[in-house]
């Protein structure tokens, strides 16, 4: 009998911790499954797109060099900025040997962002970040290689602003996709992941 | 069935010692720990005090900006805003010379999509509650900037809240790169 009771107060005292294992096994399996979904897709695709530092860039000019990428746009008041300076910082930490990652902006408001601006709006971080921009249809391709969304809002006044994903790529040597930063990253993960980077072959 | 209660009891005793330690930590070192940070903000806060402003029962603290890129036509703005009343109290306009249009957005991510939406009624302070204007939540947004702000400007702002009124506040402008006020800033990824 009190075996019995016994058990069943084990079985009261398991079933949620079962259930909160069977929760977290779940999100942690579909975490793995929509990079895994990425990585099958695959992120990333050929692109050329007029470049902050002149001329156009292309992904076919990246070969052989890792890189990270990254979508925003230059009237964003909060996180663009802060995630540009971050990426700066993560790039200064890294030291000489983070020179051979390449780290590119595309604009997801080419309406609004054109070569000169991206290039003003950058010189305020790091000539290390390359801005990106090109036509709507150049934009939209190069955003549905990377899975990127993005859309408009009209605000009240006329103006708008950008709704958009607001992850950073890692991309490796043959231009594949091999990570992922958030905007969020702290910077010792960030640094980690990035000579990560580096260091794959 | 014996061994199942000492390794229980053996567990909980663990716990209990644990968090013994954490409390004994969190009561007799932190003061400790805390003491040189607190003289460091002290140092920075006669370089730089720290504004603190009083209207109603509203108190503004920690008002900050970032400076902007160059070429930017918007800005975001950060404050706590703390309700010592017994009544709520509502934001109901914000106005600075340097935008056109100031509004408190909230910033927020869904999946991996960030969006920015101005809030669709006035912010709300509750009777003995604090609101946080901070990067990645709530801030105020300077649309249309007619001139950009750099590190060490004070960009005056006009907040006018339902019952304490009207009051003019400075918000300083740390570095681009800040994640907190100026006086913060040699402290990187500091929390209070």
């Amino acid at each position: 009998m009190l075996k019995n009771v016994r058990i069943a107060l084990w079985a009261a005292c398991a079933l949620p911790l079962v259930a909160l294992l069977a929760v977290v096994g779940l999100e942690l399996t579909q975490g793995t499954n929509s990079v895994g979904a990425f990585q099958a897709s695959g992120i990333g695709g050929p692109f050329k797109l007029a470049s902050s530092t002149g001329g156009e860039l292309s992904s076919d000019d990246l070969k052989g060099e890792p890189f990270l990428v990254f979508f925003g746009y230059t009237h964003c008041p909060d996180v663009c900025p802060a995630t540009v300076s971050d990426v700066s910082t993560w790039l200064d930490a890294l030291g000489p040997e983070g020179k051979g990652i390449k780290a590119l902006f595309i604009s997801i408001d080419p309406e609004r962002d054109n070569v000169a601006s991206l290039k003003d709006y950058l010189s305020s971080f790091s000539d290390r970040i390359i801005g990106l921009t090109g036509t709507q249809d150049e934009i939209a391709n190069v955003a549905r290689e990377y899975r990127v969304y993005y859309a408009k809002h009209p605000t009240k006044d006329g103006d708008y602003t950008m709704d958009h994903s607001a992850v950073i790529y890692l991309m490796d040597r043959d231009g594949k996709f091999a990570g992922t930063l958030t905007y969020d990253e702290k910077q010792e993960a960030a640094v980690a992941k990035l000579k990560r980077l580096l260091a794959s072959a | 069935m014996m061994r199942s209660h000492l390794s229980m009891m053996s567990a909980f005793a663990n716990a209990l010692v644990t968090a013994s330690v954490a409390l004994l930590f969190f009561f007799v070192l932190s003061p400790a720990v805390a003491a040189p940070s607190a003289l460091i903000e002290s140092i920075a806060a006669t370089a730089a005090p720290s504004a603190e402003y009083s209207v109603g029962q509203l108190r503004i603290t920690a008002p900050w900006m970032r400076a902007t890129p160059k070429g930017a036509t918007v800005a975001s703005g950060y404050m706590t805003i703390t309700n010592t009343g017994k009544e709520p109290d509502r934001l109901l306009r914000v106005e600075s010379d340097i935008a056109t249009t100031v509004e408190v957005h909230e910033m927020s991510v869904s999946g991996e999509v960030m969006k920015m939406r101005p809030l669709e009624k006035p912010l709300e302070i509750e009777p003995g509650g604090m609101v946080e204007l901070k990067p990645n939540g709530y801030h105020l947004m300077f649309s249309r900037l007619r001139q950009g702000v750099n590190e060490g400007d004070k960009v005056s702002v006009t907040m006018v809240f339902e019952k304490a009124g009207k009051v003019e506040i400075e918000l300083p402008a740390a570095g681009i790169a800040a994640k907190g006020p100026a006086n913060e800033g040699t402290m990187p990824e500091h929390k209070m």
